[in-house]
């Protein structure tokens, strides 16, 4: 599916951005998800 | 939950350099980083948009497939590049959510970027084997729950949108699943047809051509709805249905096809210049 208009522009992009850090963030550290570092 | 992820979003590298945009942007070719294998659903979008742009843009974008740690490198790659406008980033919600959520990485992703624009949204689906003895989603947790822990499903890394899709599932589902992480979504393809993986979460735009072709089966969307219902008319944006695109009829959606010459009002907002060049590059190639 295709953004929206107003999503595709410079300004549309980075509060989609911000909401979905927002968003997400808190439920992915809370998942407590392991990285593997080696 | 809904987890319908962006599949691509184009960013640049950004400092303080509204002033110093020479005017004849751009006038050398253009990096662009994907930092995901080549094949994936993002590298291959990165081709379209890459050529795509190439005429309005009078210059040539390169594609580099920079991928590993989840997507960081690639993303710390084009963090670290001159703010000029001269190097792009292709990423996605793995590259530009999940993985920050999780890595420890030299770069804020909220800063350390200029966004030019959001291309894409698609659905995840539950894709599996084709020799997997299920032919429904009922069918699928029964047998994940008959045989804990040893079903193996496909990441693109750790806190990418196919891991988080899959803890969701498990979860919801009380199955027991390892999970295996790939460098990128084409790797994984590969082997969920080989059938050497056994489940993936991945993205309608990567899987429905293999489960139309009986080599993968689909068995869940990961969204309320498969796609945005198509109104009757909404002048001037023209919607144009789009093909019901599995066998199981799971992702049937329309695509919003902009009028011509009539961007929208609200990138005149936006600064610095380069991204707008850039926008206004991209944009018109989802009108076509």
């Amino acid at each position: 599916v295709i953004a929206t208009p107003d999503q595709q522009t410079p300004a549309g992009l980075a509060a989609f951005h911000k909401a979905e850090i927002e968003k997400w963030w808190p439920i992915i550290k809370g998942a407590n998800i392991q990285v593997d570092t080696h | 939950m809904t987890l319908r992820i962006f599949v691509a979003a184009l960013v640049a590298a950004f400092a303080n350099v509204a002033a110093a945009q020479p005017q004849e942007y751009p006038s050398r070719p253009i990096s662009m980083i994907v930092p995901f294998p080549a094949g994936g659903p993002t590298d291959t979008l990165g081709r379209l948009l890459s050529e795509g742009m190439r005429p309005s843009l009078g210059q040539t974008i390169i594609i580099e497939n920079v991928t590993g740690a989840g997507s960081t490198i690639g993303v710390g790659r084009a963090a670290q590049a001159a703010p000029d406008g001269y190097t792009l980033a292709l990423g996605n919600w793995t590259s530009f959510v999940g993985s920050g959520a999780l890595y420890r990485t030299s770069y804020d992703l909220l800063r350390d970027f200029a966004p030019v624009s959001l291309l894409t949204f698609a659905p995840m689906l539950i894709v599996a084997k084709s020799d997997v003895p299920a032919n429904n989603a009922k069918e699928l947790i029964a047998w994940l729950k008959a045989n804990p822990g040893k079903a193996s499903a496909a990441t693109v890394g750790a806190g990418s949108a196919a891991h988080v899709c899959g803890l969701y599932f498990q979860d919801k589902t009380g199955t027991d699943f390892q999970f295996v992480p790939y460098r990128g979504g084409a790797p994984a393809m590969q082997d969920l047809v080989g059938g050497q993986i056994d489940l993936m979460c991945a993205e309608a735009s990567q899987t429905l051509s293999y489960v139309r072709a009986g080599k993968m089966k689909a068995f869940a969307v990961m969204a309320n709805t498969a796609g945005r219902p198509c109104p009757t008319s909404r002048p001037p944006t023209r919607w144009v249905r789009q093909e019901c695109t599995s066998r199981s009829g799971m992702a049937c959606g329309c695509r919003r096809v902009p009028p011509r010459r009539s961007l929208p009002s609200s990138m005149s907002r936006s600064a610095p210049p380069w991204p707008i060049r850039l926008y206004a590059s991209a944009w018109p190639i989802w009108a076509r």
